[in-house]
């Protein structure tokens, strides 16, 4: 029903201003025109309806791909993590050696 | 009886795990998988990019058009109509960016994924490894033990080791991603399927709503005007409303073929990542959609 009347007001507003286009009177234009505002006017109001039930439609979609997206890039973290993890163990080698060699001297 | 080597040990135990793990490689994405996955990816993005900056220009024309309905034309004829006080009625903030929020969501899930599936691990591993096999060298007691074949393997098994497991953990990821967001995906989809279709859609109905009295006031312009800069302000009015009509029939077509071959894309991906069995060909023809859209919004632009 709702998108039949918005079906029809868009056909109607189409027309009209087809109409006004190959009207050569001046008078008969600017009634066209007047009328033509009422119908636009009119299918902004349909819209309007359309949309406000739309949107909560949209935000409740986005959440949930944006929680999926945080998932992901959570997932890339952990598979870069691999190569720094085996530099650390490399750090601590190197800092232990470096214990090592501070406590022989310290002994000698 | 001989002592075990407490090194010789260490390198048994990392063979060992190298072998284990080499079980694991049936576990990770197959090539095909990859470039599945990277194909849709790239789609997505492009699909959600396009989508979003074309909203932005549907908000400037709205703009734009409303300008030149008031400039030529005078107070609105009807209440409903953009005035002076809403010049971008119809495609305001709140609208505009809860509609580009999904589909900036949709081109950062193709990012994520594209990242996820990317290599970029490989060089990182080798340069880790070399590192600790260079560290493991300054030991003395391994210097003196081992050869530098022998490190040299340990620095390759360490390599091979992280490998398999960062592709074992690339298909989890994947796998979960993919399915888990499958049905916010698919959702916004449909709400694209069904907004942007050019006979249906408020999308396309809004464009009417600002692009039909412009058409009406410059029309009035134009048969009225008798000089050459009078018809060269209605033709201004004309050219905008037909860059407006341009976005509503080929881009709005474009946005709903794509994101329906989205939809079925991204069931064949749910399936590609899950088993073997699966068809390339609607992820190619998403690919194809999203190319398309990309072209005709270029030719609007350029016009």
């Amino acid at each position: 029903m709702a998108e039949s009347l918005g079906k029809e007001l868009s056909a109607a507003l189409t027309n009209i201003t087809s109409l006004i286009i190959k009207t050569e009177s001046k008078s008969e234009r600017t009634t066209l025109t007047k009328q033509q505002a009422k119908i636009a006017g009119q299918l902004q109001v349909f819209v309007d309806k359309v949309v406000d039930a739309a949107l909560p439609e949209y935000k409740a979609a986005t959440k949930a791909l944006n929680a999926a997206n945080a998932e992901a890039k959570a997932a890339k973290k952990e598979l870069d993590k691999i190569a720094a993890t085996i530099e650390k163990f490399a750090a601590a080698i190197d800092k232990l050696l470096a214990l090592a060699v501070k406590v022989a001297t310290a002994q000698l | 009886m001989n002592t075990p080597n407490p090194l010789s040990a260490r390198w048994c135990t990392l063979l060992t795990l190298a072998v284990l793990l080499g079980t694991l490689a049936g576990c990770a994405l197959t090539a095909q998988q990859k470039a599945a996955v990277s194909q849709f990816s790239g789609s997505a993005a492009m699909l959600g990019d396009v989508t979003s900056s074309e909203l932005i220009a549907m908000r400037d024309d709205t703009v734009k058009m409303t300008i030149e309905r008031l400039l030529l034309g005078g107070k609105s004829k009807d209440p409903n109509l953009g005035d002076q006080t809403s010049l971008d009625r119809g495609f305001d903030v709140e609208r505009v960016e809860t509609v580009s929020d999904a589909t900036r969501a949709l081109a950062a899930y193709g990012k994520s994924l594209a990242a996820l599936v990317d290599d970029t691990q490989s060089t990182e591993l080798q340069a880790a490894s070399n590192e600790f096999v260079a560290s493991l060298g300054r030991v003395p007691e391994v210097k003196n033990q081992l050869s530098d074949k022998q490190m040299e393997t340990i620095g390759t098994v360490i390599q091979e080791v992280g490998g398999l497991w960062i592709e074992w953990k690339r298909k989890q990821a994947v796998t979960t991603i993919v399915s888990e967001s499958q049905k916010a995906v698919e959702h916004i989809c449909d709400l694209l399927i069904r907004d942007f279709d050019p006979d249906e859609g408020w999308v396309a109905k809004q464009l009417q709503v600002v692009e039909d009295p412009l058409m009406a006031e410059a029309t009035n312009r134009l048969y009225g005007g008798e000089t050459y800069n009078d018809r060269k302000i209605a033709l201004e009015a004309f050219r905008l409303a037909h860059g407006s009509r341009m976005r509503r029939t080929e881009v709005l077509k474009r946005v709903t073929d794509s994101a329906t071959a989205m939809k079925k894309a991204n069931g064949a991906l749910a399936q590609a990542v899950k088993n073997s069995t699966w068809s390339f060909q609607d992820i190619q023809d998403f690919a194809q959609k999203a190319r398309s859209l990309q072209r005709a919004v270029k030719i609007i632009v350029t016009e």
